[in-house]
C-alpha cells in the first residue's frame, strides 16, 4: 500500500517534469528536415537563435522565432547559401540570464553552430558574452541595449536601435513639444536599467528636468504606487522605458489614478499587446521606432520601403497577422548573417564568419541601413527613429 | 439477558510494518457485557482495540459485528455500524469546545437530544464545561468527554482504551460508576485497563494477554482468583514477581 | 516633493486592493494546510487558471459573468483533481513526497497552461465599467471595489462554513487530527478533497478579478502563488483570520515600501519583514503553533 503510494507519487513527478521538458524542446526543431528540395545539398550551414519564448519577454521572442522560420525557408527554398542549406536551432532562454548562457553554451558544444543569433533581452544577451568570447563565435543581438555594444567586443553585433540614439531622440521631441518637467519610471531588469542611465545622462544636454524617479520589477503586477509618487511630483510629463508586459498596467493605472500627462516611451512598447492591454490607457502614447510600422516614412521609392513592404507582406501572408518591432529585429539579424555568408569564399567557420560581419556595408535591412564596422557593431543612427503615436488602437506618425 | 458474540474476534494478527504485535486474538464481546482485557505494557492491547476499530489494517483473521464481516473496514464507517472507540490518549479535540466535540461525536449520526442528555446526565461536569475548549479541562474531565464524544454516536460496543490512567482515584470511581450503568443500557464494552483489581469489579469476563496472544481468560471473578494473574497484575504478592512479569517480551 | 493626505490614501488604496488578492490566496494555502498539513504549491497555478479560463471563454463569446463563474467552478473541479489523482495515491508517502507531488502538478498545469492558451497576456474587461471612484481625494477603479467586495464576502463565506456547519466542524476537526476526526465518523479524505476544491476556488476567484486590473497569463502563478504563501506564513498558516490578515499586512507593506523606499526594493522589503515577523513569532502574527500534522 505505501509503496505502491509513493510509487504513484514519483510516477506522476516525473510525469510531471516531462510535460515542461516537452514545452521546453517544443523550441527546438531543426529546421534542417525541411530545407533546400532539388538543389545538390552541401554541407548545411547551422545557425543557432536564442529567444525568449517564455516569461516576461515571451511576446517579444515568438515573433522573432516567427520572422526568422519565415527567411530560413525562404532561403532554403531558393538553394540555401552558396549551395549550402541553413539549418536554425532554436533555443528557449524563458527571459533567463542562466538560461541564455547554457543554451549558447550547448548550441557552441553540442550543435557546433557557425553563429549565435539572440537573445531577445539585454541581460541575457549579455550573459551570453562569456560562452561566445570562449569559443570564438560571432553574435548577433536583437536587444536594445545600449551596453551591448558600447563595451565593445569584436564577436557582438546588435541589430536594433540602441538607447544611446533612441533615448536623446526621444527626450528632445519631448523638449520640442514643451514638455521639460519629466518623470522617469524604469524596469529594473536589463533593458530598463540600461535606458535609464541614458536617460539621466541625456537630461539636461536635451533640456529636460527629471522631476520623479520610479522602478518597478519585472513581472510586477501593480504600479499604482510608483505612479501615486509620480503624480505627487506633477510632471509635464511621464517617460516610461521598459519592453515588457508592464507597460500597459503604467498606461492603464495613470488612467486610473486621473493622470492626464502624455506617456512617452521606447521600441519596447511597440507592441500591440500593449494597446490592447492597455486598452484607453494607450490612446496618446508616444513612442519612438524604426520605420517598420510605418514603412511609408522611408519613402516609397527607397530601397528600404521596398524590403520591409516586402517582409510585412510575406510575413502577414504566413501568419495572418503584421510583424511588429521585434521581427524586424530578427529578420535583419536574419539578413546579416546570410548576407556574410554569402560573401565568404571556402568553407565557412565562425571566425571567418565573424570578419565577414563586421565587414557589412549598406545592408539594407527593416530596421534600417547596417554598416558595421571594427569601432562600430550597430551600425545605426539616429536618422532610422521616427516617433509613433497611439491613435484609435493603431500607430500613426506622430510628427514628420 | 446477555445477547453474546455481539463483538466477535477471530484469529486476528495486526502489528507496525513488519513487527507483529498481535498474533492470532479470539475473544467476544456480547450486548450488555463489560470485558477486561490485562496485560503489562507491550502486550499488544492498544493495538489490537486499534486493528479492531479500523485505525490499523489487520494482517489476518477478522472482526465480526452481530452477524457482518468488518475487518479492515474503515473507523469512520464502523462508527456508522456502532462501534466507538475511546482511544489511548483520548485524541480529543482539543482546541475545540466540549459542545463541539460532542457534537462531532455524533458527526454520523446526527445530534440525537436524548443521547445528549443521557451524556450530561452520566457526567454532570460536562454542563459546566460546555462551552470550554477540551484542552482547558482537567484529566478526569477529559476521559469523560471522550468517553461522552464516543456515546453520542449511539454505539452497541465501545473500545475503551485505559481510561483510569493518570486520574485520582476519586475521579477514576465515577467513570467506573458510569460504566456500570452503561452496561445496564445493554452496551458491549471491550475495556483495557492497568488497574486489574478496579476492572475485574466492574468486569463480567476478561482475558488476559501476553506478547500478542491472549494466555489466560474466564469470569472476572475466576481472574480474581488466579494465582497468575494476581501474580502478575492484581500487585498482591512481591514486588520483584511483578516486575519480572513486567519485561515480558 | 511632499505627499498629499490624498495620495497617502492612494498608497493604501493601492495595498488593500492587492492585499485582497494576497488574502485569497493564503486563505487556499491556509485551508489545505489545515486538513494536510502540507503546502500545496500549485495554489498559484490556480489563480492562472482562473484568470485564463476567464479570458478564453470571454474570447469564445461566453458573457463574462458566466465566464468567471464557469472560470472558479473549472478551477475547484482542477483542486479536486490534484487531491484525488495525484496526492491521495500517494498519501502514504509522507509529507515532503505530497509537496513535491503539489510542486509536479503545478509544472502540469502551467505547461498545460501554455499549451492550450499560447504565452502572450491576456485582458479581461472590467466586471463593472465606468470611472474611477474619489475616496478622499484618492481614486478607486471600479474594479478595485469588486476585488475588495468579492475577497471580503469569501471571507466572510468560509467563515460561515467553518463556524457553523458540519462540514467546517468536520474541517476543523481534520486540522486537529485526522484519527481522531475518523474514529467519530469524520471522511477525512472527502475533506481533504473538499480543501483542495476550496482552495482551487479562491485561487481562481483572485485571478479572475484581479486580471481585469493586471492582464493575466500562463506564467503569472510562481509569483502569486509566492506571496500567498508568504502571507500566509506571516499570518500563521492554518488559521483562517490569520491569512487574511497576513494577506492585508503584506499589501499594505508593499504598498508603504513603493512610497518610502523604492519600486525595486518592494519584495525584498515584504521579504525582511517576513523573516523578522518569523523570527519573533514562528507561529505567524495570529498563528498558535506549527504542530506536526498528517
Amino acid at each position: 500500500m505505501s509503496r505502491s503510494g509513493a510509487r504513484w507519487g514519483a510516477a506522476l513527478v516525473v510525469a510531471a517534469l516531462l510535460a515542461g521538458a516537452v514545452a521546453g524542446c517544443g523550441a527546438k526543431e531543426g529546421g534542417g528536415s525541411d530545407a533546400g528540395s532539388g538543389t545538390t545539398q552541401k554541407e548545411p550551414y547551422r545557425v543557432g537563435v536564442v529567444v525568449s519564448l517564455t516569461g516576461t519577454y515571451a511576446g517579444l521572442g515568438i515573433p522573432e522565432k516567427k520572422a526568422i522560420e519565415l527567411q530560413r525557408d525562404a532561403i532554403n527554398a531558393n538553394g540555401g547559401v552558396n549551395g549550402h542549406p541553413i539549418e536554425v536551432i532554436f533555443e528557449d532562454d524563458a527571459t533567463d540570464p542562466a538560461k541564455a548562457a547554457a543554451a549558447a553554451s550547448k548550441l557552441i558544444e553540442q550543435d557546433g553552430v557557425l553563429a549565435i543569433i539572440g537573445a531577445t533581452g539585454t541581460a541575457q544577451t549579455m550573459a551570453m558574452r562569456a560562452e561566445v568570447q570562449r569559443a570564438g563565435v560571432p553574435q548577433v543581438s536583437m536587444a536594445g541595449g545600449s551596453v551591448i555594444t558600447d563595451q565593445l567586443d569584436p564577436l557582438v553585433f546588435q541589430t536594433p536601435w540602441p538607447n544611446r540614439i533612441v533615448v536623446p531622440f526621444v527626450l528632445k521631441a519631448m523638449a520640442r513639444k514643451g514638455l521639460t518637467k519629466v518623470a522617469v519610471i524604469s524596469d529594473s531588469g536589463g533593458y530598463g536599467k540600461d535606458g535609464h542611465a541614458i536617460i539621466v545622462k541625456e537630461a539636461p544636454a536635451a533640456g529636460v528636468t527629471i522631476v520623479a524617479d520610479e522602478t518597478f520589477n519585472p513581472g510586477d503586477t501593480d504600479m499604482s504606487s510608483q505612479l501615486t509618487k509620480i503624480r505627487a511630483a506633477k510632471p509635464d510629463a511621464v517617460l516610461m522605458w521598459n519592453a515588457g508586459k508592464e507597460a500597459a498596467l503604467i498606461a492603464k493605472g495613470m488612467k486610473q489614478l486621473g493622470m492626464t500627462q502624455p506617456l512617452f516611451g521606447g521600441p519596447g512598447n511597440g507592441r500591440k499587446e500593449f494597446i490592447q492591454g492597455a486598452g484607453d490607457g494607450a490612446e496618446g502614447f508616444r513612442f519612438a521606432a524604426g520605420k517598420i510600422l510605418v514603412p511609408s516614412a522611408y519613402g516609397t521609392d527607397t530601397e528600404a520601403y521596398k524590403v520591409a513592404t516586402e517582409f510585412i507582406d510575406s510575413y502577414t501572408a504566413k501568419y495572418g497577422e503584421s510583424p511588429d518591432i521585434f521581427a524586424g529585429h530578427a529578420y535583419d539579424a536574419f539578413l546579416i548573417v546570410v548576407d556574410a555568408l554569402k560573401r565568404i569564399e571556402g568553407d565557412a567557420t565562425p571566425a571567418k564568419l565573424r570578419d565577414a560581419i563586421e565587414q557589412t556595408k549598406g545592408l539594407v535591412g527593416v530596421g534600417g541601413t547596417f554598416t558595421y564596422s571594427p569601432q562600430d557593431h550597430n551600425g545605426l543612427t539616429e536618422s532610422e527613429l521616427v516617433l509613433y503615436r497611439v491613435e484609435n488602437g493603431a500607430w500613426v506618425l506622430d510628427e514628420q | 439477558m446477555i445477547v453474546s458474540d455481539l463483538l466477535q474476534i477471530e484469529g486476528l494478527h495486526a502489528g507496525y510494518g513488519r513487527i507483529e504485535v498481535v498474533r492470532g486474538v479470539s475473544l467476544t464481546v456480547g450486548s450488555g457485557e463489560v470485558v477486561t482485557l490485562l496485560g503489562s505494557n507491550g502486550a499488544g492491547k492498544s493495538t489490537l482495540l486499534k486493528a479492531v476499530a479500523g485505525l490499523l489494517q489487520p494482517s489476518a483473521g477478522t472482526v465480526k459485528l452481530g452477524a457482518d464481516d468488518v475487518t479492515g473496514v474503515a473507523p469512520e464507517k464502523l462508527v456508522r455500524r456502532g462501534l466507538a472507540l475511546v482511544p489511548e490518549g483520548r485524541m480529543l479535540f482539543g482546541s475545540l469546545t466540549v459542545k463541539e466535540n460532542l457534537s462531532l461525536g455524533a458527526y454520523a449520526t446526527g445530534v440525537d437530544e436524548a443521547v445528549l442528555a443521557r451524556v450530561l446526565a452520566l457526567f454532570p461536569v460536562l454542563k459546566e464545561r460546555f462551552s470550554q475548549r477540551a484542552a482547558t479541562l482537567s484529566g478526569g474531565e477529559q476521559q469523560m468527554l471522550a468517553i461522552g464524544r464516543a456515546l453520542m454516536s449511539k454505539p452497541k460496543v465501545m473500545l475503551l482504551d485505559e481510561p483510569s490512567l493518570g486520574l485520582a482515584p476519586k475521579v477514576v470511581g465515577q467513570i467506573f460508576e458510569a460504566l456500570d450503568e452503561l452496561r445496564d443500557d445493554g452496551l458491549g464494552v471491550l475495556l483495557v485497563e492497568q488497574d486489574a483489581n478496579l476492572a475485574l469489579k466492574h468486569s463480567d469476563r476478561g482475558y488476559v494477554m501476553r506478547g500478542g496472544r491472549l494466555v489466560v481468560q474466564g469470569s472476572a471473578v475466576e481472574l480474581r482468583c488466579d494465582d497468575d494473574v494476581r501474580l502478575a497484575y492484581l500487585g498482591s504478592w512481591h514486588r520483584k514477581e511483578q516486575s519480572d512479569a513486567d519485561m515480558e517480551p | 516633493m511632499s505627499m498629499s493626505s490624498a495620495d497617502v490614501l492612494q498608497f493604501v488604496a493601492s495595498g488593500l486592493q492587492n492585499g485582497a488578492i494576497y488574502a485569497l490566496m493564503a486563505l487556499g494555502f491556509t485551508l489545505v494546510f489545515a486538513s494536510t498539513g502540507i503546502i500545496n504549491f500549485a495554489q498559484g497555478e490556480f489563480f492562472m487558471l482562473g484568470g485564463m479560463l476567464a479570458a478564453a471563454g470571454m474570447a469564445a463569446g461566453v458573457p463574462l459573468g458566466v465566464s468567471v463563474l464557469a472560470a472558479v467552478a473549472a478551477t475547484t473541479l482542477v483542486g479536486c483533481l490534484v487531491e484525488r489523482l495525484a496526492l491521495r495515491p500517494a498519501r502514504s508517502a509522507g509529507g515532503l513526497a505530497l509537496v513535491i507531488i503539489t510542486i509536479g502538478c503545478s509544472m502540469l498545469i502551467k505547461s498545460g497552461a501554455r499549451h492550450l492558451f499560447g504565452p502572450d497576456e491576456r485582458a479581461l474587461p472590467a466586471f463593472t465599467a465606468g470611472e474611477p471612484l474619489s475616496v478622499g481625494g484618492a481614486l478607486i477603479e471600479p474594479q478595485a471595489v469588486w476585488v475588495l467586495v468579492l475577497a471580503l464576502a469569501a471571507a466572510v463565506g468560509l467563515t460561515v462554513l467553518y463556524r457553523w456547519t458540519k462540514m467546517g466542524l468536520a474541517m476543523r476537526a481534520c486540522s486537529i487530527s485526522h484519527d481522531a476526526a475518523r474514529i467519530v465518523g469524520v471522511d477525512t479524505a472527502r475533506v481533504v478533497m473538499l480543501s483542495f476544491g476550496l482552495a482551487g476556488a479562491l485561487g481562481a476567484l483572485a485571478g479572475a478579478v484581479v486580471a481585469p486590473i493586471t492582464q493575466t497569463a500562463y506564467d503569472v502563478g510562481a509569483r502569486m502563488g509566492l506571496k500567498g504563501f508568504a502571507a500566509a506564513l506571516l499570518g500563521g498558516l492554518g488559521d483562517p483570520v490569520g491569512a487574511i490578515v497576513g494577506g492585508f499586512v503584506l499589501g499594505l507593506l508593499e504598498s508603504g515600501a513603493v512610497a518610502v523606499v523604492s519600486g525595486t526594493y518592494k519584495d525584498a522589503v515584504a521579504l525582511v519583514v517576513l523573516l523578522v515577523v518569523l523570527v519573533l513569532r514562528p507561529q505567524g502574527i495570529l498563528g498558535r503553533h506549527l504542530g506536526e500534522k498528517l
